[in-house]
């Protein structure tokens, strides 16, 4: 029976790997000099010389695609823009403003309300404002609908 | 002779690790010291001969105490080195739960009447906290105690 004690030899290594440490050129050229990298052009392939009707039947087809390509990028932007103005709109649906109707510096916005809305309460709520914001485009395109038909007279043919 | 065996898998061997200082075949471990790194390794015990047994073996991280780096004094500025005696792999909260240069029991190797000449798992974890400065440490090892008996046939 004997009692023994060895101790088993390790070795550790510690290493420094720093992602941010940036090559001088000397060591760049080194990396390039041992061949571990190589930068080849790719090879320029010519092409069979098209007849001037095809060149254009393939322009008209890449440019219909890019058409396609562009709007469908609008169409994502608008979904995008249309779901954060729908978030919006929730939350906006508690603003009122209000004024005192009878205070003579907001006569005119109280006689907007009477016309608009038959109310001359002294408060205008977002979904009124929303109403305005319609019929004004409705006005907007009722204007420029006459206009056209009267050869650019917007209060008739003179 | 019980030694500590590692798995040499650029050869596909056991391999003895070498003992008291010599370095000819230490156990090795590559760590990054910029960002800190804990590893885990297998290593075996194994006898040679079957003339013995082996009991009241113990296992424990050398340096006994937990070695700091560098200069600062904080808990995580020192290296941690744990030993767990089992079959698979152990989990992190196995590791969670032992402590850096622990003495760990291992269970006797072969019987009054019979050696045992394979190999028997375990395992380490080493692990080197971050701002440890590039360099080699040597002054670290696994202290192996055992009592050796003689097979009787």
């Amino acid at each position: 029976m004997a009692r023994l004690v060895d101790s088993y030899d390790y070795e550790i290594k510690v290493i420094s790997l720093d992602s941010t440490e940036s090559l001088n050129i000397e060591d760049a050229r080194q990396i390039y000099d041992s061949g571990l990298f190589r930068y080849t052009p790719p090879k320029i392939i010519l092409s069979e010389q098209k007849g001037s009707t095809e060149i254009k039947e393939e322009e008209e087809l890449s440019v219909k695609q890019r058409a396609r390509n562009v709007s469908n990028e609008i169409g994502n932007m608008l979904e995008d823009v249309n779901v954060l103005l729908g978030i919006f709109n929730k939350r906006s649906k508690g603003i009122t403003f209000q004024f005192d109707p009878e205070d003579l510096k907001n006569e005119s916005l109280a006689n907007a309300e009477d016309t608009l809305f038959g109310t001359m309460t002294g408060k205008i709520t977002y979904a009124m404002y929303q109403k305005v914001l319609v019929l004004e485009d409705k006005i907007d395109k009722w204007l420029s609908h006459t206009a056209i038909s009267n050869n650019g007279n917007l209060y008739g043919a003179r | 002779m019980l030694d500590i065996y590692r798995y040499d898998e650029d050869n596909n061997a056991y391999l003895i690790v070498s003992k008291n200082g010599l370095q000819t075949a230490p156990i090795q471990t590559t760590h990054n010291g910029t960002t800190g790194e804990t590893t885990v390794q297998q290593l075996y015990l194994k006898s040679d001969s079957s003339l013995y047994w082996y009991e009241d073996i113990t296992l424990q991280p050398i340096p006994e105490s937990a070695v700091k780096v560098g200069a600062s004094a904080y808990p995580e500025a020192y290296i941690s080195f744990k030993i767990l005696v089992q079959g698979t792999m152990p989990t992190d909260d196995q590791w969670k739960n032992t402590a850096s240069g622990a003495i760990t029991d291992f269970y006797d190797i072969g019987s009054l009447h019979l050696g045992d000449t394979n190999l028997h798992t375990f395992w380490i974890q080493i692990n080197i906290p971050a701002g440890t400065p590039p360099g080699t440490l040597t002054h670290v090892s696994i202290r192996l105690s055992r009592t050796e008996n003689p097979v009787v046939p």
